[in-house]
């Protein structure tokens, strides 16, 4: 590989470490911030964290990622459960035909990755950033 | 049909069965290294074809690798094959490009799959609307330079073995 070629992978790279170190740096915590205007919106404080999953354009459920539970949300192409154990959650089954959202593993208020089920059109993320989400829509 | 033609055909359609069963044993048997991001070893035959044959080939590969590896799968015309579609549109413009330009194989790789993750993701947030998955876009292009290192390498020692069959003009 060429000198200049090397110094291009290293910008990407640079740039791309860069993008998740300024979000990590300048992204809240969601303990439970302001939750513009959604009527459905949990209005005590969270254990550990409001999780918020979203179908479409609106969120279908809060669950509060301190609390050990299951829940179960309808999506498009069918259900989808999420157990949450020690502070973190994941999708422990789900009917669809890709299954990336079940393979991506557990999730925790550390980790900055939604978790996604396209065919059902189901976002798993914190509160805050499904908020942020709605509100640019 | 000439023997000549008949031989490119022959090669055109075992890099493409190539191309498809390692995109079928990929999803099926190894999926995510790192969350989403993949190892895309079917772009290993994508770099090959591109170097042995040429620009029309490595379409036609590349095409055939998506359209028939998700109907195998039972997805075509899902979310899974429209985002595979983006990703190896996207991968073929910068493989077409790097090759005009006469960059090195490895390099061609790791933009190749760089590339190949920004059109998964701008498939995501234009089409299905989900503008927050452009979060993880940070994670995939990081995921993307070791993945583009070892499909680089692995297409680097195929067509080191390979060469002979150049001086035949597939």
């Amino acid at each position: 590989m060429k000198k200049k070629e090397w110094l291009i992978i290293l910008l990407i790279g640079v740039l791309a470490a860069g993008m998740i170190l300024g979000r990590r740096l300048f992204s809240s915590s969601a303990g439970n911030p302001d939750p513009y205007g959604d009527v459905n919106a949990p209005k005590k404080e969270a254990k550990g964290e409001w999780i918020a999953v979203v179908h479409h354009d609106s969120i279908i459920l809060y669950f509060d990622s301190g609390l050990d539970s299951e829940y179960t949300v309808e999506g498009d192409v069918g259900e989808m459960h999420i157990e949450v154990r020690d502070g973190r959650w994941h999708v422990k089954d789900v009917e669809c035909y890709d299954y990336t959202c079940k393979n991506m593993g557990w999730a925790d208020q550390n980790n900055l990755f939604p978790i996604i089920c396209l065919p059902n059109d189901l976002v798993i993320v914190n509160a805050e950033t499904a908020w942020n989400m709605m509100e640019k829509e | 049909m000439g023997i000549e033609k008949t031989r490119h055909f022959i090669y055109l359609a075992l890099l493409s069965a190539m191309a498809i069963v390692l995109s079928i044993a990929e999803s099926v048997y190894i999926g995510p290294v790192f969350y989403m991001v993949r190892l895309g070893l079917a772009n290993i035959i994508a770099l090959i074809t591109i170097k042995i044959m040429g620009v029309r080939e490595m379409i036609a590969v590349n095409v055939m690798r998506v359209v028939i590896s998700t109907l195998m799968r039972g997805m075509i015309f899902s979310s899974t094959f429209w985002i595979s579609l983006g990703g190896v549109v996207l991968s073929s413009i910068a493989l077409i490009l790097m090759d005009k330009l006469k960059s090195s194989l490895m390099f061609t790789s790791i933009i190749c799959s760089i590339m190949h993750s920004v059109g998964q993701v701008i498939v995501v947030c234009l089409f299905y609307m989900q503008s927050g998955v452009a979060v993880i876009l940070p994670y995939l292009l990081l995921g993307s330079i070791p993945m583009g290192v070892l499909t680089g390498l692995t297409a680097q020692l195929v067509l080191s073995r390979i060469r002979p069959l150049k001086k035949n003009k597939i």
